[in-house]
């Protein structure tokens, strides 16, 4: 049970290695964000469920913490990625423009 | 002397300081170990478990045996709260700076908010048995009214009557129980209440009443300033 | 194993005042002000005091940046040129 703990423990570890790996060399603002946000919340998820398998008696209070994860980390980045547009105005190629509108 | 040299100077004295310091740190903790000497700590807990009987050693100390410091903490937080209303009080301007707009940002705010206060009263209520207390649960509390302020801009306001209301009330509540504890017991904040089962949520006597006084009047307090800070506007 | 721990957020915890010091740019001072106090968060848990950590947790890397970036916003954002 405890080893399937530290093998989920070890894959949320090296998620967050990656992003951290991404956030620094990754190009731009929005790539960055891109590498920081959802790799590390997946990461974060992934350490919560190993802890889970290690200590099962505590599964109501770390499943509250992967859900308030899942809330705060998706909607800091979204706010991220529109402060960004907001100030840095357009920086994608491929010339879709959906937020053109409501700014 | 050049500004260049000085720089370098400075930078060569800074990375000097630095190395002796991680010498220094590098000695002590290669030797830490976790199994200190018995010193006051241990008088403390086995007085704790005579008397008190908290399952948060740390609650007892600060509520009971030095419950009059709280009371002195309590009431710089007050004067330094005091201090900044009288500074900001006159500027006419009172729009929210942070006039950031975003549905997706309210709505999610309107999800986290309830889930900050209902964290923010577990650790105040949960004081005396787990680590936390009326500090730490009515800083959170705090944090969560101002995650309000930052994503609903002038939609949410709070009542400044109300909140110095709220919080004479509660340090008020604090002196009556030390009063109460000095006419029933011998000592000022003496323990009336009879203490129940150690690790119960209704155990510990008076302790967890008085932090869940401090903890609403820290709430008040650490709200009210930064309410101030986000609303004032043209102070230059 | 805990001392090198503890020795390697001292050391960053150094190495990240001084940046704050000496960085001319001001609200980058304040996020690295707030990482100085995400090190203190983790030196106060494993020193075993939970209690100031959490407060910590709270007041230094929540309410005080927040003060500091609203007063920067009210002031001004750059460092005078020496």
């Amino acid at each position: 049970m405890s080893s399937i703990g530290f093998i989920f423990i070890f894959l949320g570890i090296l998620f967050l290695i990656l992003s951290s790996i991404g956030l620094l060399r990754m190009p731009d603002t929005l790539t960055r964000m891109h590498a920081g946000t959802k790799a590390s919340t997946l990461g974060s998820l992934l350490v919560i469920v190993g802890a889970i398998f290690i200590e099962p008696t505590l599964w109501f209070k770390l499943s509250l913490l992967g859900f308030f994860l899942l809330i705060t980390n998706p909607l800091s980045s979204s706010i991220l990625a529109r402060s960004t547009y907001l100030k840095f105005g357009f920086l994608n190629k491929s010339g879709i423009d959906d937020l053109k509108d409501n700014k | 002397m050049s500004i260049k040299q000085k720089i370098s100077i400075q930078t060569i004295s800074v990375s000097f300081v630095v190395s002796i310091m991680i010498i220094i740190l590098l000695g002590i903790l290669l030797n830490f170990t976790t199994q200190f000497q018995p010193t006051l700590g241990s008088d403390l807990l086995a007085i704790n478990a005579n008397s008190t009987e908290t399952a948060n050693a740390v609650t007892s100390v600060v509520t009971y045996f030095r419950g009059f410091d709280t009371l002195g903490e309590v009431t710089i937080l007050f004067l330094s709260i005091f201090g900044v209303s009288l500074g900001l009080e006159g500027f006419k301007e009172k729009l929210n700076i942070f006039s950031y707009q975003n549905t997706l940002l309210k709505i999610g705010v309107d999800t986290l908010f309830p889930i900050i206060i209902l964290f923010g009263i577990y650790v105040i209520v949960h004081g005396h048995l787990s680590p936390g207390g009326g500090f730490q649960g009515g800083v959170i509390i705090a944090s969560g009214f101002l995650l309000m302020f930052l994503a609903k801009g002038d939609d949410f306001s709070i009542n400044h009557k109300i909140l110095e209301l709220v919080e004479s009330l509660s340090g008020a509540g604090f002196i009556l129980i030390a009063l109460l504890g000095l006419l029933v017991t011998d000592r000022f904040l003496g323990n009336f209440i009879p203490i129940g089962e150690v690790g119960e949520l209704f155990s510990g006597g008076i302790i967890p009443l008085i932090y869940i006084f401090v903890g609403i009047k820290v709430s008040a307090e650490i709200t009210a300033l930064l309410e101030y800070f986000i609303r004032i506007k043209d102070v230059r | 194993m805990i001392g090198l721990i503890i020795l390697a957020i001292f050391v960053s915890m150094i190495i990240l005042a001084i940046f704050i010091i000496f960085n001319r740019d001001l609200p980058h001072s304040v996020i690295l002000f707030m990482g100085f106090g995400l090190g203190s968060v983790v030196l106060f848990f494993l020193f075993s005091a939970p209690d100031v950590a959490l407060t910590e947790a709270v007041i230094g890397t929540g309410a005080s940046s927040v003060v500091l970036l609203v007063t920067l916003l009210q002031v001004r954002r750059k460092e005078r040129k020496r």
